[in-house]
C-alpha cells in the first residue's frame, strides 16, 4: 500500500470512529412536542378556509362600489384617454426598439464611440471561457432565461445570445430546450416549464404566463421563492413589472403553493451580488444572490468574500484580499490594498466578472480596478482603466 | 398513532438524529428538524407503500426537512445580514457554542476532521455521514438521496479527497 492509499485508508478509518451523537430528551418529551404540532396543524386546518372566504367578500363588496363608481367616469374620459393613450404607445415605439431590452438600450447610449469600440474589442477576445457577455454588434439580441441550481435554492441565469431575428417569444418558450443539452456539464436543474406558455409583449411591457387545468405547481415554498427569482431573472430587463398568471381562458389560477393567483410582482427594484456556482467541479456559473435593498455597495462587495459551501457557492473576492471603494458617479471604484492571490489567471477573472455584474444591479456603468501587484491586465480585463458592465451573464451563444 | 410514533422512536430515532445533527451540527437544531419529520412521517404513514425499506424512507424524509432548514436559514441570513458584520463569524460562534459533550472530548485530530466536514458541499457532506458514520450501504445512500450509485462513488471520491487536501493545510 503506497502512502497516498494509507492516508486514505487512515481518514475513513476515523470518519468511521466519529462518535455517536446521542438525542438526550426522553420518547414522551418528543411525542408531546410532536402531538402539539399535529393538532395545531389541524386546529389551523379546520378554520383556515374562514380567512379565504372573509376576504373573497370583501373584495367582492369592494369590487362592486368601485366598478358603479367608474361606471359614468369611464363614459366620460373615454374620449380623452385613447386620445392619450395613443400618444404614448407612438413615443415608445420611436424609443422602444421591438424585442429589445431596455436596460442594454439605455445603457449602451452612455458610452461614447469609441468606449463602445472598446467595449467590444474586449469581448471579441476568448468570448467563450467568459461567464459575462457584451454585445458584438447591435443587431444582436439578448434573451436572459432562468434555470436553477441542483440544491433548489437559486435561479441562475443564462443569456441566449441571437443574431438571427427570433423573438421573444419563441425563446421563452422553449426555455428548457435550451438549457437540456447543457445541463449536465453545468450541474443545472430544469424547472417544469413543460405544458405552461409565455405571451410576451416586450414593447408594452406586459408579460402573461398561461397554465392548464392539468398542471402542477412543484411543492413546497423554495419552488415557489426560485420560481419568483427566475421570473425577475427573465423580465426584469424588459422593465417589466409584473408576470400575469391566467388559465387558458383568462382566469387567475392556482399555483401550488401561491395559491389561486392572477399574477406575481417583478422585483424590479431588487439588488443581487454575484458569486460563483459551481457543481461538482462541473462549469463554473455567475449566481445573483439577492441582497437586501437597503444595502450599499461596499456593504455588498463584502458579501462577495463569503462562502456558502453547503450550495456549492464559492464567493469570488479571495478572504485574505482588502479593497478600498470610491463611487464615482456612474463608476464604481476598486482599490486592492491587499492580495496576494490575485493574478492573472482564471480566478481573478471570474472575480472581476462577478464585481462587474454586481456593480450592474446596482446601476453602475462601469469598474476599475487596480491590484496590489505589477499587473496591468488580467485575461482580457485592462487595469486601471474603465471597464463597462456588461450586457449578458452566463452566455449561451447561438447563432 | 402514539404506537406509529413509538416503533418508529425505537427502531431509528438515535441514527436520525445522529444524522441530522452531523448536518446542521447543533443540538437544538436537530430537534427541531427532528419534530418536523416526525409530524410528516405520521401524517404520511398511511401512504408508505414500501416501495424502499422503512429505514430509507425515514432518511430520505429527514434529508429533505434538513435541505429545507438550510434553506430557510439562508434566507432568514440574508435578511438578517445588515444586523451582522461578518457572517463567518457568526457561524463560528454558533458552532462553538453548540458542540456536545461527544465532540468536546474528541483528540485534536478527530476534532480537525469534524471541522473540515463542514467544508464540503452538502452532497459531500450526506455521502459521508450515511456511508462512514451511518455504515449505509452505497446502494441505501443513492436511495436516501435519490440519485444514482455513480454520483454517490464520485461525491465520495470527491469528499474524501476534499478532507485530505484540507486537513494536510
Amino acid at each position: 500500500m503506497d502512502n497516498d492509499q494509507l492516508e486514505k485508508q487512515q481518514l475513513e478509518d476515523k470518519l468511521r470512529q466519529m462518535p455517536k451523537i446521542k438525542d438526550n430528551q426522553s420518547k414522551e418529551t418528543l411525542y408531546q412536542k410532536i402531538e402539539l404540532r399535529l393538532h395545531e396543524k389541524q386546529e389551523h386546518r379546520r378554520w383556515s378556509w374562514l380567512v379565504p372566504s372573509i376576504a373573497s367578500f370583501a373584495v367582492i363588496g369592494l369590487l362592486f362600489l368601485i366598478v358603479q363608481g367608474n361606471m359614468n367616469r369611464s363614459y366620460q374620459n373615454a374620449n380623452e384617454s385613447y386620445s392619450e393613450q395613443a400618444s404614448t404607445e407612438e413615443q415608445e415605439q420611436s424609443n422602444v426598439q421591438f424585442d429589445q431590452p431596455e436596460g442594454i438600450e439605455e445603457k449602451s447610449s452612455l458610452f461614447s464611440a469609441d468606449e463602445e469600440q472598446e467595449k467590444r474589442e474586449i469581448t471579441n477576445n476568448n468570448q467563450g471561457s467568459s461567464l459575462i457577455y457584451y454585445k458584438n454588434v447591435d443587431e444582436e439580441k439578448l434573451f436572459t432565461i432562468a434555470a436553477v441550481d441542483k440544491y433548489n435554492n437559486y435561479a441562475i441565469p443564462i443569456t441566449l445570445v441571437d443574431s438571427s431575428g427570433g423573438s421573444a417569444n419563441d425563446y421563452y418558450n422553449k426555455i428548457n430546450r435550451f438549457i437540456a443539452d447543457k445541463q449536465e456539464a453545468l450541474g443545472l436543474n430544469v424547472f417544469p416549464f413543460d405544458g405552461l406558455s409565455f405571451d410576451i409583449d416586450v414593447k408594452n411591457k406586459r408579460a402573461t404566463l398561461i397554465v392548464p387545468e392539468s398542471y402542477r405547481f412543484p411543492d413546497g415554498s423554495s419552488s415557489a421563492y426560485v420560481f419568483e427569482q427566475m421570473a425577475t431573472i427573465m423580465f426584469k430587463p424588459y422593465g417589466i413589472q409584473k408576470l400575469n398568471i391566467q388559465s387558458p381562458d383568462g382566469n387567475p389560477v392556482n399555483l401550488g403553493p401561491f395559491g389561486e393567483i392572477s399574477a406575481i410582482d417583478i422585483m424590479l427594484e431588487e439588488k443581487h451580488i454575484y458569486k460563483i456556482y459551481q457543481y461538482n467541479e462541473k462549469e463554473p456559473l455567475l449566481v445573483p444572490i439577492k441582497t437586501n435593498t437597503d444595502d450599499t455597495i461596499e456593504a455588498a462587495l463584502k458579501q462577495l468574500k463569503i462562502d456558502e459551501p453547503a450550495f456549492d457557492v464559492k464567493g469570488p473576492i479571495p478572504e485574505d484580499a482588502s479593497f478600498d471603494v470610491v463611487v464615482n458617479q456612474d463608476n464604481l471604484s476598486l482599490h486592492f490594498t491587499e492580495g496576494p492571490t490575485l493574478a492573472d489567471d482564471e480566478t481573478t477573472i471570474m472575480m472581476i466578472e462577478a464585481i462587474l455584474m454586481t456593480a450592474k444591479s446596482f446601476n453602475f456603468d462601469s469598474i476599475t480596478i487596480d491590484l496590489p501587484n505589477d499587473l496591468d491586465k488580467v485575461g482580457k480585463y485592462r487595469l486601471n482603466q474603465t471597464i463597462p458592465v456588461p450586457d449578458g451573464v452566463n452566455p449561451n451563444i447561438l447563432h | 398513532m402514539k404506537t406509529t410514533f413509538e416503533t418508529l422512536y425505537d427502531n431509528y430515532h438515535q441514527d436520525l438524529y445522529q444524522y441530522v445533527f452531523y448536518m446542521v451540527r447543533n443540538q437544538e437544531e436537530a430537534e427541531d428538524i427532528l419534530q418536523d419529520v416526525y409530524v410528516k412521517v405520521l401524517k404520511s404513514y398511511q401512504s408508505f407503500r414500501g416501495e424502499s425499506s422503512e429505514k430509507t424512507w425515514l432518511f430520505s424524509i429527514a434529508r429533505h426537512t434538513t435541505l429545507d432548514f438550510f434553506r430557510k436559514q439562508k434566507r432568514l441570513r440574508d435578511r438578517m445580514s445588515n444586523l451582522f458584520s461578518n457572517d463567518t463569524e457568526e457561524q463560528l460562534i454558533k458552532d462553538e457554542a453548540a458542540l456536545p459533550e461527544e465532540i468536546v472530548v474528541l483528540d485534536d485530530q478527530m476534532k480537525r476532521i469534524y471541522k473540515a466536514l463542514n467544508k464540503c458541499s452538502n452532497d459531500q457532506k450526506q455521502v459521508i455521514i450515511l456511508r462512514y458514520i451511518q455504515s449505509f450501504s452505497i446502494q441505501e445512500t443513492a436511495d436516501i438521496m435519490s440519485c444514482s450509485i455513480s454520483k454517490v462513488k464520485t461525491n465520495q471520491h470527491r469528499a474524501i479527497n476534499k478532507l485530505r487536501k484540507i486537513l494536510r493545510k
